[in-house]
């Protein structure tokens, strides 16, 4: 069993299999060996760390990626943004918890999580508007007059004339 | 005067909110590479950034424009800035320049050249436009790795007459030509011959080619209603023996014609040809493609020599689509035999769609023992079904679709029935069963249902997908295939098709289609379409004939 610490100090306790699909903290156990230590995550809260030890638990047993595996599924990966049923139910969280869990996944190197992260918030964006994803996300047009000038001269380019 | 105060205090508390929203907002918290991953996610490789477009209408150009963080971001990543289409109705004098400038806005701070350009030019001809270097369309030819170029037929020809010093595509791996019919008077009608003459001509004689080191994929597309393309190689030109893909499924050539390109393309593993008729030219010479892993032949007729004289032993998947009405599978089978080939995909569909055994299926069943799928409108044999249910023959079959007469189907279920059952210890992986039966009155109807009946259970005792129905013609040829419309008009159901582009014509009469490409185009469901209106397109069509 491994003993997890999370940022707001509350401790996890988990198996092995399920806790090494994060290649930082398999890597840590690695360096460590054998011992009853607590691991501190101090960039991960405990809801985040445990929608990620749901995550880690169902797919527990699958093949980790290799670095083969994903070069390969680097030319794979913008061309599919297809997520499997279970994962999508897992990802559907408020837009808060999305980015949060994402940030976990990338530091603590899960890459399947990382990419149902990034193919979600992929998915949420895809084909919208400027306008559209500047109120989705609570984003501020701060351009420059120099950037919005740019930004004029493209799609006078860009247009049908 | 309080509540109107309390309004106001509720305002500034909202504004305030928003403020710390935005502030907060989770968005921000993500480092630019992730953002970065997640803006690659968003690509289609199926739709590259394509001009001219509606501002902020093509993806992923609208990323430049949300924020001045994501448009450093967007702006800085070459991966989504690599594809480019450029697609435009008819030639202007400026195409070059807007095109060239549609280049450098997409450029960027990353020098992001597209690797994968499309270029496509509608058919109408303006006379008064010249066109002495449509290369100027392709503003960095010496960093494209895809190049796909559907222009008027003239401006082809400049293309391949150019000079090929002038122009570096030194990484180029795939190119595409794609030559459509123009249009004439609001008419779609063929180029005339002189012009296709010069595009044969300018083929034969491209220097451009000889530049091109690395490309290993071409394609030529060039349809005419009512002529082959008479592409004849009698020089070997140098891109040949470096291709592995070569797709001529879009141009109709004799296959004396195919048969000398492909003699000089050594190398190829994946073929695609659209052939026709050829009983008037010499005899073929035996000829072999060594690493031949996929061809897909479109207008096949028994007794050409195309099957006769090919040798393909690596040769895994063949898909043929026959066009005339004799249907037969001897030189298919002579073609196996001297090979040696393990076939593992074999479609064989015939233009008219008709439900019958055709010649030769029983050799046929016994030559291929690889076979995983089996896609045709053939009826299978009374014995041959026997020998399938028992693993006899096929023991690996994954997809069966095949014609069943009505009095077979019962027959047909059988032998399914006894296939899922595996009462002899094979290993069944069938997974799709079609079996295709012929349009027929209501006490055919009657035996369908029946033969349904029986198989309700499959799907969920084996988990079996399977159909038993009516296959619209073409629904599943092969690409490359032009018989794909059924009409069903007042005198009841019947099929056009074949090879004289008569059914695209009443199609795009009807439909006011600019223009249906009969390679890629399907249709799924039955159309009605007139007498009265079959009559006026008549003429239309007869009028195109040479």
């Amino acid at each position: 069993m491994v003993l997890l610490v999370t940022s707001d100090n509350e401790q996890f306790t988990t198996e092995k299999d399920i806790v090494e699909r994060s290649v930082l903290i398999k890597n840590m156990l690695e360096d460590v060996g054998e011992s009853d230590q607590p691991i501190p995550l101090p960039n991960v809260s405990s809801s985040v760390l445990k929608k990620v030890l749901e995550y880690c638990e169902h797919h527990r047993g699958e093949p980790l990626p290799t670095a083969d595996s994903e070069q390969s599924q680097d030319e794979t990966r913008k061309r599919t943004t297809d997520i499997s049923e279970w994962d999508q139910k897992f990802i559907t969280v408020d837009q808060e918890m999305l980015f949060e869990i994402i940030l976990a996944a990338n530091y603590l190197d899960i890459k399947s999580l990382l990419d149902v992260g990034c193919k979600t918030v992929a998915n949420m964006i895809k084909g919208k508007t400027p306008e559209e994803i500047r109120k989705l996300f609570n984003i501020v047009n701060d351009f420059t007059p120099e950037e919005e000038a740019q930004i004029k001269k493209e799609n006078e380019w860009a247009e049908d004339r | 005067m309080i509540v109107d105060d309390l309004k106001a205090q509720r305002s500034t508390a909202v504004a305030q909110a928003d403020r710390i929203r935005t502030a907060f907002a989770p968005h921000k918290r993500l480092p630019p590479e992730l953002l970065s991953a997640i803006f690659v996610y968003t690509l289609d490789p199926n739709q590259p950034l394509t001009f001219p477009m509606k501002p902020n209408k093509s993806w992923p150009w609208p990323l430049r424009a949300v924020c001045s963080r994501w448009r450093q971001i967007a702006i800085s990543d070459r991966r989504l800035w690599t594809s480019m289409a450029f697609s435009v109705e008819k030639w202007s004098q400026d195409l070059s320049v807007r095109l060239l400038c549609a280049h450098l806005c997409t450029i960027g701070p990353c020098k992001s050249f597209p690797t994968r350009l499309a270029i496509e030019v509608g058919g109408s001809l303006d006379h008064r436009v010249c066109c002495n270097q449509p290369h100027d369309l392709v503003a960095f030819p010496s960093k494209l790795k895809d190049l796909s170029l559907s222009l008027p037929l003239p401006y082809l020809n400049a293309f391949l007459a150019s000079d090929s010093s002038e122009y570096n595509y030194a990484f180029l791996e795939s190119l595409s030509i794609d030559c459509r019919p123009h249009r004439m008077r609001g008419s779609w009608a063929d180029w005339d011959d002189d012009t296709v003459s010069q595009f044969v001509d300018s083929f034969y004689t491209s220097e451009l080619f000889g530049g091109m080191l690395n490309l290993r994929k071409l394609k030529i597309k060039f349809f005419r209603f009512f002529s082959p393309i008479p592409l004849c190689l009698m020089e070997p030109l140098s891109p040949w023996d470096q291709l592995i893909e070569l797709d001529l499924g879009g141009m109709r050539q004799r296959s004396m014609m195919a048969v000398n390109i492909l003699r000089r393309c050594e190398r190829l593993e994946s073929c695609r040809l659209w052939i026709c008729d050829d009983s008037e030219s010499m005899e073929i010479e035996e000829f072999a493609l060594l690493h031949l892993r996929f061809l897909e032949v479109t207008g096949h007729s028994p007794g050409d020599l195309f099957f006769t004289q090919l040798i393909a032993p690596s040769l895994v998947e063949l898909r043929v689509c026959v066009t005339t009405d004799e249907h037969d599978l001897i030189d298919i089978l002579s073609m196996i035999r001297r090979s040696g080939s393990s076939l593992r995909v074999f479609g064989y569909i015939t233009n008219d769609g008709v439900i019958a055994m055709v010649s030769g299926i029983e050799e046929f069943l016994e030559l291929t023992p690889s076979l995983v799928e089996f896609d045709s409108f053939t009826i299978l044999p009374q014995a041959s079904l026997d020998k399938l249910s028992q693993f006899e023959l096929w023991p690996f079959l994954e997809v069966w679709r095949c014609g069943v007469a009505f009095s077979g189907i019962d027959a047909f279920v059988d032998a399914i029935k006894a296939r899922l059952a595996n009462t002899v210890g094979g290993s069944n992986k069938l997974r799709d069963v079609w079996g295709r039966i012929p349009s027929g009155s209501d006490s055919d109807d009657v035996r369908v249902e029946a033969g349904l009946k029986r198989m309700e259970n499959f799907p969920g005792t084996y988990g079996l997908g399977f159909k038993l129905a009516e296959d619209p013609i073409g629904e599943n040829s092969p690409s490359g295939s032009i018989s794909f419309v059924a009409f069903s008009t007042c005198l009841g159901s019947f099929c056009i098709s074949g090879s004289n582009g008569f059914p695209l014509i009443l199609f795009c009469k009807r439909y006011e289609q600019p223009w249906v490409d009969p390679l890629t185009f399907r249709i799924n469901e039955r159309i009605e379409i007139s007498r009265q209106e079959i009559a006026a397109a008549v003429p239309q069509a007869l009028s195109t004939l040479p």
